[in-house]
């Protein structure tokens, strides 16, 4: 009795022990609760005994980032215990006194709260004060630019501490063309006697539209590296080591305003060309004197600053007696830390057609100088071209020999200018009846030169078939060699009809009836019939094998069955051919 | 014995003029169509034509003016239609093709059943030549076979052996694609679409679910015909139930 009850009591124990150890809890920790605007923040959100989910949506002043989970099981006395972390970094949105409110974390359909944590956020020091370790900044060339003036965004990121895995996002430059230029590039400097390195990302904008644009703040989430200054539990062992540890923070530039300006009225008389900048305009023919038919090269470059890639092929101003052949424009245009520059080079084959004294007149350009705010009219010199008569005769004037510079073909694809269909066939023989050859036709036409091979062959076989000896002793071989292959011959006559089929085969190649031939008389008919000294020998051989076997009566197995056969028909079939 | 010869003479006649009385019915029907053509009365030609192919006149030639009809008539899809069947006739006409490839520009559906173009480059005689040119190749070749082989027979010339072979290579080919051809025409029907729009459905009743839309002129082929339906497959994926009248078999 006494046994039972201590065994009831201890399983009383055990019970109890598992829904202790079964009970869940949560709770919130962070690394501090001092913190600066973009400054991040960990938090850990640590559940004791089972699985649950955690929502954060009730955070709105952090902006949060989940940086996993882990888990741990332990079993202390007896007791066992497992813990489940979720860690999340934390970045205040706005300075001032926040709280982290109480976090529910639903584990298995009931919510547990976290307790509520307060935490002092303050405003970041000015960025010149030189009291951060890292902030960014964004400015822009001209805030009042002309619009298609091209002017540079310049971000700046200050670090005066070791930084990590940088994340850069540019605005959406809405309203302007953006590029960003390629060649991201560091300096060192001082601001406030604290030196910062310095990384500049540039783009150059274009603006599309005029009025009021608004640049929105760039942002930059950046890892710092700092030294451990974590209070418990997560501090662990950093402060004896002296271990850095990784923060995370988001920076952001302010918005910038833009406003952008219409283009003054053109000046009447005056063709816009469209390019806002600093341009220059050029030309260069490479012959003044050329024959007809000859070509010269006329070179217009436009250079300078601005949107030079908008630069249109400008109007030749060829004169009378001139074709002129346009070639595809070069572009030597490069992005640069002023923005776009370069220059655009349109060349034009001028082919003369009539000798005499002509003026290439100067190509003027109208440009808009953001420096100045006016239009200007930018020209090139003119050119005096003398084409004399041609070498050949003016009938027979090719424009494109001899030009250094081939002009494009004038050769056209040929489109239709205009869709009908052809005309009706009115011809009677649309009434005539067009079948198709039946398939019983079809076969007939196949099997008629069939039919007329086998009629053919049929009738040589007539005319072949003859009575002399030859012939009928080429069939009595046959017939011997057809009755020696049956397989229940027997030794005897397979023998004879072996002997049957050489003798008859040997005296119907020469022509003459017999029955009998020793393998002397054999080797001669064979010599005399063309065959060689060696070949005649054996196959006389042959025949006194034969003999040998017949007049001993020596019994035959298949193997010298079947040579002494096989021997025989390869003779036979000589003979016979 | 004069009126025994006038008896006969009088019968010839009448046997002459009855026997050629159709033609010139179907030459004056013709010349009617071709009139009202010249004349932009298409619907006239249109009967015209079509009583002659009634009448059971067939001709590539008369499918072809069947075909413009149509298409002046604005009629794409029965246009094509017999563009189609006047390519079986005719089919290295070139104003026929000319007619044919510019109908094609007018339809709305992008050509459904492609041909392999790897197949059109191993068995390029089937798609270049004609069915008609690739019997008659196949007779022709499989005739100078069989004299060859006859020659060679007779006079046991060992040179010929090689053109044999080659004249029997050319005659087995011939001869299979156009075998090929006539099991193709029996078993392989293709059709197209008449009118402007057609609804392809899943099923026989217009509430059964509507597949897909095709438009005149596009070719289709028929995988199964029943009474009032047929079944057309527009390419290996699309595939459904039309109504015959809708679908014109070519």
């Amino acid at each position: 009795m006494a046994t039972v009850r201590t065994l009831t009591i201890t399983v009383i124990i055990l019970l109890t022990t598992a829904i202790v150890t079964n009970a869940a809890s949560v709770r919130a920790v962070v690394d501090r609760n001092q913190a600066t605007v973009g400054e991040s923040i960990a938090l850990q959100v640590t559940i004791d005994g089972g699985e649950g989910e955690v929502d954060l949506s009730g955070l709105t002043d952090f902006k949060s980032v989940s940086r996993g989970t882990s888990s741990s099981f332990q079993m202390i006395n007896g007791r066992t215990s497992r813990q489940l972390i979720h860690n999340y970094v934390l970045i205040p949105l706005k300075a001032g006194p926040l709280t982290i409110p109480a976090i529910p974390v639903t584990i298995e359909g009931k919510i547990h709260y976290t307790t509520p944590i307060a935490i002092t956020v303050s405003r970041e020091p000015p960025a010149d004060s030189g009291q951060r370790d890292v902030y960014v900044t964004a400015e822009v060339s001209d805030s009042a630019p002309w619009v298609g003036q091209q002017m540079v965004y310049t971000f700046r990121l200050f670090n005066a501490v070791q930084v990590a895995d940088a994340k850069f996002q540019p605005p959406e430059f809405d309203g302007f063309n953006a590029e960003e230029l390629e060649d991201r590039q560091s300096h060192r400097t001082v601001v406030n006697g604290r030196e910062f390195i310095v990384t500049e990302v540039k783009f150059i904008l274009v603006p599309l539209k005029t009025g009021s644009l608004e640049i929105q703040p760039a942002v930059l989430q950046v890892g710092l590296l700092q030294r451990s200054r974590r209070p418990q539990p997560f501090s662990g062992m950093d402060s004896f080591f002296g271990r850095s540890q990784m923060t995370t923070r988001i920076l952001e530039t302010d918005p910038i305003a833009v406003q952008v300006k219409e283009l003054p009225p053109r000046p009447p008389g005056t063709s816009f060309s469209g390019l806002v900048g600093r341009f220059e305009i050029t030309a260069s023919l490479d012959k003044t004197d050329v024959r007809v038919g000859g070509s010269t090269t006329l070179a217009v470059t436009v250079s300078g600053r601005g949107n030079i890639m908008d630069a249109p092929a400008p109007p030749i101003p060829a004169p009378p007696g001139f074709k002129a052949y346009a070639d595809n424009p070069e572009s030597q245009i490069q992005p640069g830390p002023q923005g776009y520059s370069g220059k655009k080079i349109f060349r034009t084959a001028l082919v003369p057609v009539q000798p005499g004294q002509y003026r290439i007149e100067p190509l003027v350009l109208t440009y808009f100088d953001a420096e100045s705010g006016a239009y200007r009219d930018i020209a090139t010199s003119p050119f005096d071209v003398t084409v004399s008569p041609s070498e050949t005769a003016a009938t027979d004037i090719d424009v494109f020999r001899g030009t250094p510079v081939q002009p494009p073909s004038l050769k056209k694809r040929v489109e239709f200018t205009g869709r009908d269909i052809l005309p009706l066939k009115e011809g009677l023989e649309a009434l005539k009846p067009q079948r198709s050859l039946p398939i019983r036709w079809f076969g007939l036409f196949l099997a008629i030169p069939v039919l007329l091979f086998l009629a053919v062959r049929a009738v040589m076989q007539m005319a072949q078939k003859d009575d002399s000896p030859g012939h009928i002793m080429a069939n009595r071989a046959k017939a011997a060699l057809k009755s020696a292959a049956s397989a229940d011959t027997p030794d005897a006559d397979f023998l004879s009809a072996l002997y049957r089929a050489l003798v008859s085969a040997i005296l119907g190649r020469q022509g003459v009836m017999g029955t009998s031939l020793t393998w002397s008389e054999a080797s001669d008919q064979l010599l005399k019939i063309g065959w060689n000294a060696d070949d005649a020998t054996a196959t006389a051989r042959l025949l006194e094998t034969i003999e040998s076997f017949n007049y001993s009566g020596g019994s035959l197995d298949l193997q010298k069955r079947a040579n002494l056969l096989e021997r025989t028909r390869k003779a036979v079939r000589r003979l016979t051919r | 014995m004069k009126a025994w010869l006038l008896t006969t003479a009088s019968l010839v006649v009448f046997l002459a003029v009855a026997a050629t009385a159709p033609a010139t019915q179907n030459a004056r029907i013709f010349m009617d169509g071709t009139e009202a053509y010249r004349n932009g009365d298409w619907p006239a030609a249109i009967a015209a034509f079509e009583s002659l192919v009634a009448e059971g006149v067939t001709n590539g030639n008369l499918f072809y003016n069947l075909g413009n009809a149509y298409l002046k008539n604005e009629d794409l899809g029965h246009a094509l239609l017999w563009y189609e069947r006047a390519l079986n006739g005719i089919p290295d006409d070139p104003d026929l093709r000319f007619n044919y490839e510019y109908a094609l520009t007018l339809t709305k559906d992008e050509r459904g059943q492609k041909e392999s173009p790897l197949l059109r480059i191993l068995f390029f005689w089937k798609y270049q030549l004609s069915h008609s040119s690739v019997r008659w190749m196949a007779i022709l070749s499989n005739a100078v076979l069989w004299i060859a082989l006859s020659v060679l027979m007779i006079r046991k010339k060992r040179f010929l052996r090689p053109s044999v072979i080659l004249i029997a290579a050319a005659t087995l080919i011939f001869s299979a694609t156009a075998i090929y051809n006539y099991v193709e025409t029996v078993q392989v029907k293709y059709a197209v679409i008449l009118p402007e729009e057609v609804a392809v459905r899943s099923g026989f009743t217009d509430t059964d679910t509507q597949l897909f839309v095709l438009h005149a002129g596009t070719k289709v082929r028929i995988a199964r015909q029943a009474d009032t339906h047929l079944l057309i497959r527009y390419t290996e994926d699309k595939i459904g139930w039309v109504k015959r009248s809708e679908a014109g078999i070519i």
